[in-house]
């Protein structure tokens, strides 16, 4: 019994002078935790016990009643500023629902006034719409698009002009369905799905085919036949036409308020959230812009969402005021 | 937020540095709420936070001016599996409840040496008992302790 008494207090001292450390044992405790495993289990379980209470001792330093109410300040005051954002977005789709009205009162104008048939429609930043055209063509249109559609009674085409993003399902027929976009490229089809992203201030066109077939001609006559599950794209500058890899996935994924990003540089990105989010983004440090890449999915649903993604992802942080964001290096 | 103590008990060890350890805490508790809808969490939620705790203050030594200060302190366990999280969690908690189970004189003595933290010459002064008597009642209540722990299954 004395001996245990004994060993208590060395041990004691041990764990008191090297504070649950790793120090250096006397050579009597050494021996006596050598002497058999029985001894050596002891002597770590008391270890663990002893730094288990320095833990416990340190978190009662930690205050948890004013950390809570920190915490929850913060929260409520995140919620506010996101409710703005929600009420920012009832207005606009208010804004889009009256516009499309509009398009229809013109279509069904233009239908008994015997005009060819004709319909145009146009998607504001920061909503989408899906419209049907005469023929039964269904379009998805993404964010800042627009489409004219008129029949040509004398050639028998279906005429399209196109700007922005589409997901087309073109209704079968034999009279040629054929898509203009604003910067000289030309695509016809006659009953298929695609995809086609061909916004003015871009550098290309994409169009991504699901079903069908789809000819693509540009400007000097160079011509290119897709097949379902290949991508063209369209360079404007050099008015080339090549076959690219593309997942259809992604490339649908914006229907699904998706954005999938597979290395794609921040300029981009922010290119497609002023579109989605109808916001304007600036990126202070222009080098930021090709330098910092992104690959996942971003599915959020408001702006503030997606930038707090995206900061949590790279050393940039940003400012709001309105609609207008500011990006800079952390 | 009962894990918020713990939890910046457990980052302190990495960053020796109490105000930050409570910002990485109360931040990662920030973050899990405003993504709560986007977050899956396929394991044990305690464990989970121990993971995110230690990425965040790992995070937080990666940046380029906490470097220096870092390199000397970073713990000797440099990873741990995923159970050790769990299981040193649990620990701590039964711990707890044990040192709240020690008879009331062996408590007092205990607390006050290792959660307290006064020195043994203190407690001896502020009792009236000796040194010795209190390493004795310290070693006792660990045996205590022990046995206790070992009944729960987390020794």
């Amino acid at each position: 019994m004395d001996e245990q008494r004994k060993l208590g207090e060395q041990l004691i001292d041990h764990f008191d002078a090297t504070d649950g450390g790793t120090g250096k044992l006397s050579p009597e405790l050494d021996t006596w935790i050598q002497s058999s495993p029985e001894n050596k289990k002891t002597f770590r379980d008391m270890l663990r016990i002893w730094r288990g209470a320095n833990y416990l001792a340190k978190s009662r330093e930690f205050d948890t009643q004013s950390a809570w109410q920190d915490v929850d300040r913060q929260i409520s005051g995140r919620q506010r500023k996101k409710q703005q954002v929600y009420s920012l977005v009832f207005a606009l789709s208010g804004m889009a629902a009256t516009l499309l009205i509009v398009i229809g009162l013109q279509f069904y104008f233009s239908i008994f006034s015997g005009n060819p048939v004709s319909l145009a429609a146009s998607t504001a930043y920061g909503s989408r719409t899906e419209i049907t055209l005469p023929d039964g063509t269904a379009v998805h249109m993404n964010a800042g698009s627009s489409i004219s559609y008129q029949r040509n009674a004398s050639n028998r085409q279906r005429q399209v002009l196109f700007s922005g993003e589409g997901f087309f399902d073109v209704a079968k027929s034999n009279q040629p369905f054929v898509i203009t976009t604003g910067d000289g490229m030309k695509l016809k089809v006659l009953g298929t799905k695609f995809n086609l992203q061909a916004y003015p201030g871009d550098a290309i066109n994409q169009t991504a085919l699901i079903e069908g077939k789809v000819e693509l001609q540009v400007e000097g006559g160079h011509t290119l036949t897709l097949l379902p599950g290949q991508t063209a794209s369209f360079e404007k500058n050099g008015k080339t036409l090549n076959l690219v890899q593309s997942e259809m996935a992604q490339v649908l994924s914006w229907m699904e308020n998706k954005l999938y990003m597979d290395n794609m540089p921040l300029g981009e990105v922010c290119k497609r959230l002023e579109r989605w989010y109808d916001v304007r983004i600036e990126i202070q440090d222009k080098m930021l812009s090709g330098s910092i890449h992104y690959s996942g999915v971003l599915n959020e649903e408001t702006i503030i969402d997606v930038l707090d993604a995206l900061c949590a992802l790279s050393e940039i942080q940003y400012t709001m005021k309105g609609k207008n964001i500011i990006i800079t290096k952390k | 937020m009962r894990y918020y103590a713990r939890l910046c008990a457990f980052v302190y060890e990495y960053l020796q540095d109490e105000a930050v350890a409570e910002d990485l805490i109360q931040d990662l508790f920030l973050k899990l709420w405003a993504e709560r809808k986007r977050i899956e969490i396929r394991e044990r939620v305690i464990s989970y936070l121990y993971k995110a705790s230690r990425n965040a203050a790992l995070n937080h030594l990666r940046s380029e001016k906490n470097r220096q200060k870092a390199i000397n302190t970073l713990p000797l366990t440099e990873s741990q599996p995923e159970d050790e999280f769990t299981d040193f969690d649990e620990f701590v908690v039964q711990l707890q409840a044990c040192i709240d189970e020690l008879p009331d004189r062996s408590k007092q003595v205990f607390v006050m040496s290792r959660i307290d933290g006064f020195k043994l010459a203190e407690i001896s002064e502020k009792l009236g008992i000796s040194v010795k008597t209190i390493k004795n009642q310290i070693w006792k209540s660990m045996q205590y302790l022990r046995s206790c722990l070992k009944q729960k299954n987390v020794l």
